[in-house]
C-alpha cells in the first residue's frame, strides 16, 4: 500500500536524524584548518587582477571557436544539477553530442534522449522522462543500448534529479563505451508501472568525431600487499570525463583457496584515494565483481587536472567479509566480557532479559559489522529480531568504538550466541606513485 | 554589539576578527554544512572555502547584524559547489556484493537519508534545514535566498512526497 505511512512515523525518523545532527560538535582540528586557510590565502594584488583579465581574454578567444559550434544547439541543456563541474565544462565547450529525439508511450509518458557524451571510459546518456500527471517517480524505465551486430550495453550506474511538481526527471545514465565499429545505437526502453509494460526505442547515430580519447593510459601491472591479500593494479585510464583504475584482488589460485577454506572469505571493497598534484580527486563510483578469475574491481574518479605534475594512489583499507565458526556463552550476569572473532575484538557490555526477549549489547571497533546472529538455549532457538543502533565513541587513542543492542525473541538456560559473519576493514596506508609517461 | 565591532574590524582586514566571528559559532556552521555534505572531511573543506570568501567579501556586508545569515549563505554555496563536483553516482547493477546486508548500524538514519535523496534537491534542502537544524521559515528563506512562501511550500510538498515514498518503500510498516 502506498501512502499509508503515517505522519508520526515520518516525523519520528526526521527527529532521530535531528538528534544525531545535534550531537555533532565541530572537530578540534577545525580551528587550525580555518586559521591556516585564512592566513595562507594569497592576498589579491592589483597586478594579479590584470593578469586574470588577460587570461580571460585568451580563454574567450580559444573557446569562442567551440562556442560557434556549440551555439547551434550542440550543448546539452538542463543538466546542470546532475552534471558536476567536469561534465559541465565539457558541455560548455560543446563536447557533448546533441540528440534531441523523443518517444511517447501509450500511457502518455514521454522520454527524450537529449544528448550523449562519449569517451574511452564511458558513454554517458542524458535523458528526460516526462509525465504530465505528476507521477513520474512511480514510472520504472529500464534502458539498454543495442549496438553493432546486436551487442547490448547495460546501464552501469545512473543519477537523476526530479523537479518540484514531479512531472519530470532528468537522468544521467552511464554505459560501457561501445565497440568502435558501432555507427548507430538503439536506445531501448522498457517502461513499467504496475501491470503496464511497454517497449520503445530511439535510434541515433554515434558521432565518433565527438568522442573524446584518453589523456593518460597507463599499464600499471603493480601489486601491493594488504595484510595477506594481494591487490593487483592493472591499469589507469584518464579521459576528459573521468579517470578509471582497474585491478584485481587475489589471484585465481588464492581466490579458489580462500573459497575452499573454512573461513570462506569475500572481499567487500577496496578503498583508495587518487591524489593528483597533492589533491584528492573526487570518487565517482566503484564496482567489484567476482568470477572464476578472482575478484576484479574498477574505481572511477573525476577527471585529472590538466597540468599534471604528480599522481599517486593511496590505499586506505580493504574491507572483508568472513564466516565465523565460534560461539560465546551468554548469561544475564555477563558484563564487559571481551573475546575475539577472527582477530577482531568484541565486547559484550551487558545482557538483559526483558519479558520474553534477550537484549545483548555489544561493542566493537567502528569498522566492524556483526551479521547473522543466532542465539540458542537449552531446547530452542531465540529468533533474531533487530539491532538497535547506538552511538560511536571516540577513545583517547583515536579509535572509534561502536555500541549496539541485538534483540532476540526468547530466552532460556545455557544461552549461546553465535555470530555467523563478520565484516571488517584491514587498514592499508600504503601509497603507489604512478609514472606519468 | 560585539558582533558589530568584530565585523568592523574584519572589514578593516583583521583576520583574527573573522576567525573569532566564525569560531564563536563553529558548531552551528559545522552542523549546517554537515546537513548538506554528510561527512567531516567535506565539511572542513567547505568551511575553509567559506572563511576565505567571508574575508574577501566582508566589505560588501552593509549591515553587520546580519553577519551570521550572510556568512551561512556563503557556506551553503560552498557546500553546493562541493556537491556538484562530487557528482555522487548511485550504483545500480554493479555493487551486487553490498546490496542485501549493508551494515547493522544507524538503520533509521540510513532509511531517512535514502528517502530524502528521492526528493527534489530544493525540497530536500528545505526539509533538512527545518527539521534537522530546527531553523524557522524566515531564517531558511534568508539563507537560501528565496521567499518565505516558497520555503513553506517546498517543506509541505516535500513532506507529502516523503510520506508517499516511505509508504511505498516500507508498505506502511516501520
Amino acid at each position: 500500500m502506498v501512502g499509508n505511512y503515517d505522519n508520526q512515523a515520518v516525523e519520528k525518523l526526521l527527529a532521530n536524524e535531528k538528534e544525531r545532527i545535534e550531537s555533532l560538535e565541530a572537530p578540534e582540528e577545525l580551528n587550525d584548518r580555518l586559521r591556516k586557510a585564512l592566513y595562507q590565502k594569497k592576498s589579491k594584488k592589483k597586478i594579479s587582477q590584470s593578469l586574470i583579465a588577460a587570461g580571460l581574454v585568451a580563454f574567450l578567444l580559444i573557446t569562442s571557436h567551440y562556442n560557434v559550434i556549440a551555439y547551434y544547439g550542440k550543448k546539452i541543456m538542463g543538466y546542470d544539477v546532475i552534471m558536476g563541474d567536469t561534465l559541465q565544462k565539457l558541455n560548455e565547450v560543446g563536447r557533448g553530442q546533441e540528440i534531441g529525439k523523443s518517444y511517447r508511450f501509450k500511457n502518455g509518458v514521454e522520454v527524450t534522449l537529449d544528448g550523449i557524451m562519449l569517451d574511452s571510459n564511458n558513454l554517458l546518456a542524458f535523458y528526460t522522462i516526462r509525465d504530465e500527471k505528476g507521477e513520474v517517480e512511480e514510472k520504472n524505465l529500464q534502458i539498454t543500448l543495442i549496438g553493432f551486430s546486436g551487442k547490448r550495453y547495460y546501464m552501469e550506474s545512473g543519477r537523476g534529479e526530479i523537479n518540484e511538481n514531479t512531472t519530470e526527471v532528468k537522468w544521467l545514465g552511464e554505459f560501457q563505451t561501445p565497440n568502435f565499429l558501432t555507427k548507430t545505437l538503439k536506445f531501448q526502453m522498457t517502461l513499467m508501472e504496475g501491470k503496464f509494460r511497454e517497449e520503445g526505442e530511439i535510434k541515433f547515430p554515434l558521432d565518433w568525431n565527438k568522442a573524446m580519447g584518453y589523456s593518460l593510459k597507463n599499464k600499471l601491472n603493480q601489486e601491493i600487499d594488504i595484510s595477506g591479500n594481494t591487490v593487483y593494479l592493472k591499469e589507469l585510464i584518464a579521459t576528459p570525463t573521468s579517470t578509471v583504475i582497474k585491478g584485481k584482488i587475489d589471484t585465481a589460485l588464492e581466490y579458489i583457496f580462500n573459497r575452499l577454506s573454512d573461513n570462506k572469505l569475500f572481499i567487500r571493497g577496496v578503498e583508495m584515494d587518487l591524489i593528483a598534484n597533492g589533491k584528492k580527486i573526487p570518487l565517482l563510483g566503484g564496482s567489484l565483481s567476482t568470477n572464476v578469475e578472482g575478484i576484479t574491481f574498477e574505481q572511477e574518479y573525476d577527471a585529472l587536472p590538466s597540468e599534471l605534475q604528480d599522481l599517486k594512489i593511496q590505499f586506505n583499507k580493504l574491507t572483508v567479509r568472513e564466516r565465523v565458526k565460534s560461539s560465546v556463552n551468554i548469561s544475564p550476569d555477563i558484563k564487559d566480557h571481551e573475546f575475539t572473532i577472527n582477530d577482531q575484538k568484541v565486547c559484550i557490555k551487558k545482557v538483559e532479559v526483558r519479558g520474553t526477549n534477550t537484549h545483548i549489547t555489544m561493542e566493537t571497533e567502528d569498522h566492524v559489522g556483526l551479521y547473522k546472529p543466532l542465539l540458542t538455549y537449552e531446547g530452542g532457538t531465540a529468533p533474531f529480531e533487530k539491532v538497535v543502533p547506538g552511538k560511536e565513541i571516540k577513545k583517547t587513542d583515536g579509535t572509534i568504538m561502536y555500541k549496539r543492542e541485538f534483540i532476540f525473541q526468547g530466552t532460556g538456560e545455557n544461552m549461546k550466541l553465535q555470530i555467523g559473519e563478520i565484516i571488517y576493514s584491514k587498514i592499508a596506508n600504503k601509497a603507489m606513485q604512478i609514472p606519468l609517461q | 554589539m560585539e558582533i558589530e565591532l568584530l565585523v568592523k574590524k574584519a572589514q578593516a582586514h583583521d583576520k583574527e576578527a573573522v576567525l573569532k566571528l566564525i569560531l564563536d559559532k563553529k558548531s552551528e556552521y559545522y552542523r549546517l554544512a554537515y546537513v548538506y555534505l554528510g561527512n567531516k572531511e567535506d565539511v572542513l573543506d567547505a568551511m575553509e572555502d567559506m572563511i576565505v570568501l567571508v574575508y574577501e567579501n566582508i566589505k560588501k556586508l552593509k549591515n553587520p547584524e546580519s553577519f551570521y545569515s550572510w556568512s551561512k549563505s556563503i557556506l551553503i554555496n560552498c557546500c553546493k559547489k562541493q556537491l556538484r563536483s562530487r557528482k555522487k553516482i548511485i550504483l545500480l547493477n554493479k555493487m551486487e556484493e553490498q546490496g542485501q546486508e549493508d551494515s547493522d548500524r544507524s538503520i533509521a538514519s540510513i532509511d531517512i537519508k535514502r528517502c530524502l535523496q528521492k526528493l527534489n534537491s530544493k525540497q530536500r534542502e528545505a526539509i533538512k534545514l527545518r527539521f534537522f537544524l530546527d531553523l524557522d521559515y524566515g531564517t531558511i528563506a534568508n539563507i537560501t535566498k528565496v521567499a518565505e512562501g516558497t520555503v513553506k511550500s517546498r517543506i509541505h510538498q516535500g513532506l507529502k512526497r516523503l510520506k508517499k515514498i516511505m509508504g511505498g518503500e516500507y508498505g506502511g510498516k516501520l
